[in-house]
C-alpha cells in the first residue's frame, strides 16, 4: 500500500538553470584518482 | 600515458621513472571507469536510463576526467526532463576539456533563445506542483503537471507525482497510463515500477486472488521480471486504453457489427422469406384445389345433360308428330 504522504517526501524539488552555478561548486568531484594522489602524498 | 601525479608522458611504464608513482594502479582505475561507461552506455541504449546513471556516475567516481562519461550523463538528465542537471554536466566537462569536445553541440543546443527560459519555467511549475500537494491541494497540483507534460512530455518525476496524486484520489486506470508513458523513457526507473504494482493490485481486484496464490516473498523478483523487457509491457486493455486506439475500436467494432449481422439478421430475413413463399405455395393450392372441385362439378353437370338429351333424341319435333 503506498502512502501519499511518505512518497510525496521522496520527490524533491528540481534545481532550475540558474542554480547550475551553485551546483557546479557545491558538487564534489573527488574520484579514486584524487585518492591515489592522496595515498601517495601520506606514503612520501 | 601522462603521469596522474606529475604530468609527465610516461609511455607504457608501470611506474613513473620521474616521481615513482604507481602507474598500473592507475591504469586499472581506468579500465574501470572505461567499463562503467560501456555499461552505462548499453543501458541507456536500452532505456534503462536509471540504471544508466547509477553506470555513469560509477565511471566518473573512478575518473572524474571521463569526459565521454560525463557528456553521456548529462544527455541522460536531459532525456530525463533534468535540465539544469544536464547543463552541470555538460558546463563540468567543457571545463575539464575545453578544446575538441562534443559537448559544444549539446552547450550550443540547449542555449538557443528561449529554451533555457522554457526549461525554467517547466522546472518551477513542477517545484509549485509539489508545493500544491504538500499544501494538500491536488487538484491545483494535477492542472500544473498536466500543463507540464504537454509541453514537456519527457518529464518522468512529473508523471510520477501526477500518477500518486490520481493513485491518490482512486483513479488507478489514470494513473497507470501516465505511469507506462513514464516507462517507456525509463524502462526500470523503481519508482514507476513500485507505483504500476499498485496500479495493478488495485484496478483489477478480481484478478487479486490469482495473485495471492504466486509466492509473495520475492517482490523485487516480480518488479524485475516487469523490468526485464525493453520496452513496458502493454496488455490488450493498455493497447485499447492507448492514444492510438481509436482506429483498433472502429475497426473492431466493425468486425462485431458483421458478425451479428451474419448470425442474427441475415437468418432471420431468410426466414421471412421461407414464410411467405409457404404462404404462397398453400394459397396456391388451395386455389387449384378450388379449381378441381369447379371444373368436377361442370363435369357431373355436362354429363347430366347429355343423359337428358339421350332421354329426347329420335322423338321428332311434337309439331309433326300429329
Amino acid at each position: 500500500m503506498i502512502d501519499f504522504d511518505e512518497e510525496l517526501k521522496k520527490f524533491k524539488p528540481i534545481p532550475d538553470t540558474g542554480e547550475v552555478a551553485g551546483a557546479i561548486y557545491d558538487r564534489d568531484t573527488t574520484d579514486m584518482v584524487d585518492i591515489l594522489k592522496e595515498m601517495m602524498k601520506e606514503k612520501q | 600515458m601522462i603521469c596522474f601525479n606529475c604530468g609527465s608522458d610516461v609511455g607504457e611504464e608501470e611506474r613513473c621513472p620521474y616521481c615513482g608513482a604507481n602507474l598500473r594502479v592507475y591504469r586499472r582505475i581506468l579500465y574501470a571507469s572505461v567499463a562503467a561507461y560501456n555499461e552505462g552506455l548499453e543501458r541507456a541504449r536500452m532505456r534503462d536510463l536509471t540504471g544508466a546513471l547509477e553506470s555513469l556516475h560509477k565511471s566518473l567516481r573512478f575518473d572524474k576526467y571521463n569526459t565521454t562519461a560525463r557528456n553521456l550523463l548529462g544527455l541522460v538528465y536531459y532525456e530525463m526532463g533534468q535540465s539544469a542537471l544536464a547543463l552541470r554536466e555538460w558546463v563540468v566537462s567543457k571545463n575539464f576539456q575545453p578544446k575538441n569536445n562534443p559537448v559544444d553541440n549539446y552547450l550550443d543546443e540547449v542555449q538557443k533563445p528561449g529554451l533555457l527560459n522554457r526549461m525554467d519555467q517547466m522546472t518551477q511549475k513542477f517545484n509549485q506542483s509539489l508545493a500544491y500537494c504538500k499544501n494538500q491541494s491536488t487538484d491545483l497540483a494535477k492542472i500544473q503537471l498536466k500543463r507540464i507534460l504537454r509541453s514537456n512530455p519527457k518529464m518522468i518525476e512529473a508523471y510520477q507525482l501526477l500518477a500518486l496524486v490520481l493513485m491518490r484520489e482512486g483513479k488507478y486506470e489514470d494513473a497507470r497510463r501516465n505511469l507506462l508513458a513514464a516507462a517507456k523513457i525509463d524502462v526500470k526507473n523503481p519508482i514507476t515500477m513500485a507505483y504500476l504494482e499498485e496500479t495493478r493490485s488495485k484496478a483489477r481486484p478480481r484478478r487479486r486472488n490469482k495473485r495471492r496464490t504466486a509466492p509473495a516473498t520475492d517482490r523485487s523478483a516480480a518488479l524485475e521480471r516487469e523490468a526485464a523487457l525493453p520496452l513496458p509491457r502493454s496488455g490488450f486493455f493498455e493497447i485499447l486504453d492507448s492514444n492510438g486506439s481509436g482506429l483498433i475500436n472502429i475497426l473492431v467494432g466493425g468486425v462485431l457489427g458483421i458478425l451479428v449481422a451474419i448470425f442474427l439478421i441475415v437468418p432471420t430475413i431468410r426466414q421471412n422469406e421461407n414464410n411467405d413463399t409457404r404462404n404462397a405455395l398453400v394459397s396456391a393450392n388451395k386455389e387449384a384445389a378450388n379449381t378441381a372441385n369447379t371444373v368436377a362439378g361442370l363435369k357431373k353437370q355436362v354429363k347430366e345433360l347429355k343423359q337428358e338429351l339421350k332421354q329426347y333424341t329420335g322423338k321428332g319435333d311434337l309439331k309433326t308428330s300429329y
